[in-house]
């Protein structure tokens, strides 16, 4: 990449805010901020309500028109928070394709799969209807799907789990886009099959060029796979980093938290998995500062202040702890996790 | 659905006055024909029924805006605003009082259904399906031709023809799939619950499971169907007596009311349309009230209008 | 989808057969029911009940009687009318049902039409337009059929009735389409238009809330972030999975209304229907075109019962494959 070309996408300061009943602002996601070069592959993990999903959305412009986004979601240098609804509809499925969670009902009930996957090259690319369904096919077949041509005549609810988000990447990839966004491609599906999705993920976007925002609350999924990482705790990037250093370092308690919770499949006898106590607060029950703080072992006085997100042990590995990075070592080693983890 | 309710009440209201409004406002008998009756307006005594403009026939007083006649004579001389009051008695009678019978009759045979299950439901919810598809004045002028000219016989006791229990019984029987339908698909999800499976596992006897399991949670169907039975019931009526296959003379309601000014429609319109002003209002009210009960109580329920 | 349409049609066979028991045991064993007399109408002579009571030999077994009654009504096709001078009932239908079905017909393009395009408009929701229009369909559910056609013909026809907008409006009645087009399409305006305006009121407000439910589904949010534009999201997404509901209520809609539902609108506008010939029956107390109508009319709502769950199969393939049942 040369230096004057705008990295392929640059969200600055994104905050998304709904109207609460009493008429006031509130906060899903706060200020978060991310680069993604060409190619790269950035992983954004958290529990389900963190705000992954609504980040995501944002980018496309399809959150519902209530919720308001601010900040900057600049792809190829253009704010996309500015651009009109037709010239995103340009973008949306050529340049920028998603992959969602649940294959299930996230496919159209009554249309057929090669259609679904047509129809996105009817609209971009302008082929007509016996070029597209060509088309689809190829693709279908390129995701792995036997008997493509005429598994491409099915109905979503005749095809497997896995069978159905193979079509869901066929046809976000037919554009070919510069940008994928996943949101838990593998969370609806079997265990078997998450690792061949995850696969064929990672080998499409390698032979198109394709840079990948992968959402997952599974560490493990994200550490096969993003070469950055952005760990989101309540609306809040809480540590962000090349992601080599994010596992090797670990800044804040509740990435420890998130590794600790992780299987390991080496050693004898395996080490004791670790939950993290509590639940993660919703928008409305936030509480003031630090919003992990009251699920925090190592939470003191400072931590009634919301933090900053500081490159304390590096500039590229940020991190919203008021923890001093010389103590978190011991942190750690005192109490990996949360105190309440131990029973 | 407040405005609904406020209606709603006022139209009760209204047509529970009725006989109020007849004895000491109007100072006449809504039932009895007045043919040469005659009143003051403006000073002048006028008779009721006055001659019509062709020479044939007679056109009632219009609207007098006075205690007496307020909205003008019918076609025999008596009180239209009176009588529109006293048919509302009769409309809101039946169409509450039918629905009452077939939410019993439903609800009886919804939970049993979904109870028993087995063939017993199966037949039964074909016979259902059936009367749901079947044209419910078709059913209403057959049941009606049985039984309209001798009345309906139950051991020593007979509904005699000419009673309201007759039209009331005939819509209450037409309506019931629109009832028993829902409750059973209700029955046999709550029959197949866990809560249930736990309730038949330690012992309980069937009356006990149907009334005190099922029960409880199938009215809420029953409760949100309420109010467009008891629409759809007043929109039979009505239909009914129009076709003069409802209420018998010298009952009337609001339907016959209709039916008897159409005579009028092209020289006193108001006698017929002021009736028919109230059938709306009413049933506006009802929809209102239902769309509310059912936002509280169920709101991915939809309502399978009968028509 | 071969089996599925045998078994449904094996089903309507044996429904028929039941309709036609149960529509015997109405007339002629309901309490208090004297068939006889009440066949032979209204003051018959009693020379006329007793060829009645020969011909239907009421003085046999129930299962004899109605053997009987079928014969007459389907195999020698002479069940006679007694009180319109002996006229044959199965002709009386025939000439009928023409008019019906251009009532319905008719209604059912205005309303499905009318239904589709409020129901859409609402959906899609301007501030104002939507409760404007489901406004609109509150009253529209809330006037009866009767005194809508009373009101619309007090306008077409007396008050009006000179203004140049209504003057082209002849006076009440039918004419066959072969006779004259025009006159066809004239009579029957006014009527398609007060059979419709309930219907367009249900059908509004059933799609319009489907649409705004289905509008929630992920499969429309994956259609939004494929880029379609916003008609082809409507049609090819929202509208498709939502129209599924209309298509189970139209079928039943139509067939009522063509099995004699439209009775009240063929009665106030002077059409002489299949709806209009059993009321009229009934004035008559006419009991043998009322059976007729009936069991016609049931036939009728079986038949395209049936037709409405094949066409669905047909719609949707979830129910193909898994031989669901959408009426129960």
């Amino acid at each position: 990449m040369s230096a004057t070309a705008p990295p392929l996408l640059e969200v600055e300061d994104l905050t998304i805010e709904v109207r609460g009943a009493d008429g006031t602002a509130l906060p899903i996601v706060r200020g978060v901020s991310f680069t993604v070069a060409d190619g790269e592959v950035l992983g954004i993990v958290g529990e389900s309500g963190s705000g992954k999903t609504m980040t995501l959305l944002a980018l496309l412009g399809l959150l519902p028109p209530r919720v308001r986004v601010r900040g900057a979601v600049r792809f190829r240098g253009r704010d996309l928070l500015t651009l009109s609804e037709p010239e995103l509809r340009k973008l949306r499925g050529a340049e920028i394709a998603v992959v969602f969670q649940d294959p299930m009902s996230s496919l159209n009930p009554v249309q057929r799969v090669g259609d679904q996957v047509a129809e996105q090259l009817r609209a971009h690319r302008g082929l007509d209807r016996g070029a597209a369904a060509t088309r689809a096919v190829e693709l279908l077949e390129r995701v792995g799907i036997p008997n493509a041509a005429s598994r491409a005549r099915s109905y979503p609810h005749e095809l497997s789990g896995g069978m159905r988000q193979r079509v869901m990447i066929a046809a976000a990839l037919s554009c070919e886009p510069a940008l994928l966004l996943a949101d838990e491609p593998t969370t609806a599906l079997d265990v078997t099959i998450q690792a061949e999705i995850l696969a064929l993920l990672r080998e499409l976007a390698d032979q198109l060029g394709a840079a990948v925002v992968l959402i997952s609350h599974d560490l493990g999924v994200i550490s096969e796979m993003a070469s950055q990482i952005a760990v989101m705790y309540a609306g809040d990037v809480v540590e962000q980093g090349a992601s080599a250093a994010v596992f090797a370092n670990p800044q804040h308690p509740y990435t420890w938290g998130l590794l600790g919770s992780i299987p390991l499949l080496e050693g004898w006898p395996p080490k004791p998995l670790h939950a993290i106590p509590g639940q993660p607060p919703t928008v409305a029950a936030r509480p003031s500062g630090c919003p992990f703080r009251i699920r925090c072992a190592h939470a003191f006085e400072a931590c009634t202040e919301r933090p900053e997100l500081l490159g304390r042990v590096a500039a590229d590995h940020r991190d919203r702890c008021h923890l001093e990075p010389a103590a978190k070592a011991a942190a750690r080693q005192a109490a990996p996790l949360d105190a309440g983890a131990a029973s | 659905m407040l405005a609904g309710l406020v209606v709603l009440a006022l139209v009760v209201a209204l047509s529970l006055a009725a006989p109020l409004y007849a004895h000491w406002i109007a100072h006449t008998d809504a039932f009895a024909p007045n043919p040469n009756g005659t009143i003051v307006v403006h000073g002048q005594r006028v008779s009721v029924l006055q001659p019509g403009a062709t020479g044939l026939g007679e056109t009632p007083i219009g609207p007098t805006w006075t205690s007496r006649y307020l909205l003008g004579a019918d076609g025999q001389g008596r009180d239209a605003f009176a009588r529109v009051l006293y048919g509302g008695r009769i409309s809101l009678t039946i169409g509450f009082l039918a629905a009452g019978i077939t939410c019993l009759i439903a609800l009886a045979l919804g939970l049993a259904m979904g109870f028993f299950r087995g063939w017993f439901d199966a037949i039964l919810a074909r016979v259902l399906d059936l009367v749901w598809a079947f044209p419910v004045y078709l059913l209403a002028i057959a049941l009606a031709s049985a039984t309209l000219a001798h009345g309906i016989p139950l051991g020593p006791l007979t509904i005699d023809s000419s009673s309201i229990l007759l039209p009331t019984l005939i819509i209450a029987l037409v309506s019931i799939p629109y009832v028993a339908r829902p409750v059973r698909a209700e029955a046999m999800a709550v029959r197949s619950s866990e809560f249930v499976e736990a309730a038949t596992a330690s012992g309980a006897s069937t009356w006990r499971l149907i009334v005190g399991e099922l029960l409880p949670n199938v009215l809420d169907v029953v409760l949100v169907l309420a109010p467009f039975i008891v629409a759809s019931n007043i929109i039979y009526e009505s239909t009914l007596s129009y076709l003069s296959i409802g209420v018998q003379p010298p009952q009337a309601s609001w339907g016959s009311l209709v039916s008897d000014g159409q005579d009028l429609l092209y020289t006193r319109p108001l006698v017929s349309i002021l009736p028919g002003v109230m059938i709306v209002l009413t049933l506006m009210a009802l929809y209102l009230v239902g769309d509310g009960v059912r936002d509280a109580l169920k709101p991915g329920q939809r309502e399978e209008l009968p028509r | 989808m071969t089996r599925f349409i045998v078994g449904r049609l094996a089903w309507t066979l044996a429904v028929v057969v039941a309709i036609t028991i149960l529509t015997f045991l109405i007339f002629f064993a309901a309490p208090g029911v004297d068939p006889a007399h009440q066949l032979a109408g209204r003051g018959a002579t009693p020379a006329a009940v007793a060829t009645i009571k020969h011909d239907f030999g009421l003085d046999r077994s129930l299962p004899v009687r109605y053997a009987l009654m079928m014969k007459h009504l389907v195999i020698d096709r002479d069940l006679t009318s007694y009180s319109q001078g002996r006229v044959k009932v199965l002709p009386q239908l025939v000439d009928a049902a023409p008019v019906t079905f251009s009532l319905v017909l008719g209604a059912t393009l205005l309303w499905l039409v009318a239904g589709v395009l409020i129901g859409v408009l609402a959906a899609s929701g301007r501030r104002l337009l939507d409760p404007l229009l489901m406004g609109a369909g509150l009253i529209a559910i809330s006037i009866p059929t009767f005194l809508l056609g009373d009101l619309l013909n007090l306008i077409t026809q007396d008050r009006l009735h000179g203004f140049f907008l209504f003057s082209w409006i002849p006076p009440l009645g039918y004419v066959p389409f072969a006779q004259s087009p025009w006159g066809w399409f004239s009579h029957l305006v006014v009527p398609w238009i007060t059979l419709s305006v309930a219907y367009v009121g249900i059908y509004s407000r059933v799609l319009r809330s489907k649409l705004q439910e289905v509008s929630e589904a992920d499969f429309v949010r994956t259609a939004r972030a494929k880029g379609l534009s916003p008609r082809r999201i409507l049609v090819a997404h929202t509208l498709r999975n939502s129209l599924l509901t209309l298509v189970s209520i139209f079928g039943l809609d139509f067939a009522g209304l063509v099995a004699g539902g439209a009775l009240v609108t063929e009665v106030v506008f002077g059409l002489p229907g299949i709806g209009a010939l059993t009321f009229h029956a009934f004035q008559d107390l006419d009991l043998p075109v009322i059976m007729a109508t009936v069991i016609y009319g049931a036939i009728f709502v079986v038949l395209a019962n049936t037709a409405v769950d094949i066409l669905y199969a047909w719609l949707d393939p979830r129910t193909r494959s898994s031989g669901f049942d959408p009426a129960t």
